[in-house]
């Protein structure tokens, strides 16, 4: 009986806290941590997206997916896989192109940068 | 008012509701858990051994592990309960890794420097019993009494057997009752005169 209301008043000396004088700067210096912890986080998704996307357009352009397309018997997507194959072909002659390579392959990039920006609004709503 | 002070209406909200917030990712709504409880998850691990730079570093450790893991919070004990736990075996892995336990097995008395009569003739606070104790018993009675670890979590985390637990927290409870026995003594004779 003595040892139980030992125990007792030993959770309750544990449990009675001082309360520190710095406790707001502490909680600030949390946050700071979960905000920079977070941009991180953020950022590091940024770039494995932007070169992931990179990635797969890149194999996109080399698979001739984009050829195999036109097998597909609507017409509308005819043209555009037509249009679309003629542009990679651009793409890769690259030094036949009026405007340059580095053209088509910052619009990819753009086109990449959408992929990874409507991913990450996405998984932020989430 | 300071940068991340929080709002009135986060401040009025209850634990359960702010850690709710905080799993949707509101950072504010955790701030506020954080200032809230900071000051006990601090004061635990400085109980455990842990020097004050140590305690708060472990500390900010154990609230962003907790912010990551909030979502597994379900309210069923009070939040400070469940981040003093995280925090508790983050300073354990800790003293694991610096090889403390092996020596603390064996360790005497850690600080006989308060002189025994003349330390228990005085007003004997918690902190100051607790630092009295050898760093085995203190961690195993922090642990049990302090994180709210059952014997059992505790010798898993301590990757020591359940038995030598069991026996560090009895030689621990007894040293601290004898060291903490003159309040009781002084309640007693209060209880007597108003009695």
């Amino acid at each position: 009986m003595a040892d139980l209301e030992f125990e007792t008043r030993l959770d309750r000396m544990f449990a009675d806290t001082p309360v520190f004088d710095d406790r707001e700067a502490f909680a600030r210096q949390v946050v700071t941590r979960l905000e920079r912890g977070w941009s991180m986080r953020q950022w590091t998704i940024w770039v494995a997206g932007f070169i992931g996307g990179l990635t797969g357009v890149w194999q996109l352009i080399r698979s001739g997916i984009l050829v195999r397309a036109e097998d597909i018997p609507t017409e509308p997507v005819r043209m555009l896989s037509h249009r679309v194959m003629e542009a990679s072909k651009m793409g890769l002659e690259l030094s036949s192109l009026p405007f340059g390579g580095e053209v088509m392959w910052a619009a990819a990039g753009l086109s990449a940068l959408a992929v990874v920006f409507v991913a990450m609004r996405a998984a932020g709503e989430l | 008012m300071g940068k991340t002070s929080p709002p009135a209406n986060v401040g009025s909200l209850h634990d359960v509701e702010l850690a709710t917030l905080a799993a949707t990712g509101d950072r504010p709504a955790f701030g506020e858990l954080v200032r809230r409880h900071g000051s006990a998850v601090r004061a635990l691990l400085r109980r455990m051994g842990a020097e004050p730079s140590v305690a708060d570093d472990l500390a900010q450790d154990a609230f962003l592990q907790a912010f990551e893991r909030v979502a597994e919070f379900r309210g069923e004990g009070p939040f400070a309960a469940w981040v003093k736990r995280i925090a508790a075996r983050l300073y354990v892995r800790r003293w694991r890794k610096e090889s403390r336990l092996v020596a603390a097995t064996d360790d005497g008395e850690a600080s006989e420097g308060h002189g025994g009569e003349a330390f228990a003739a005085t007003r004997i606070d918690l902190d100051e019993a607790l630092r009295a104790l050898p760093a085995s018993e203190r961690m195993c009675i922090s642990l049990c009494y302090g994180a709210g670890l059952s014997h059992a979590e505790a010798a898993e985390a301590l990757g020591a057997p359940l038995g030598t637990v069991k026996s560090h927290v009895k030689r621990g409870l007894d040293r601290l009752r004898g060291r903490l026995a003159p309040q009781d003594g002084a309640a007693a004779a209060g209880r007597q005169g108003h009695g």
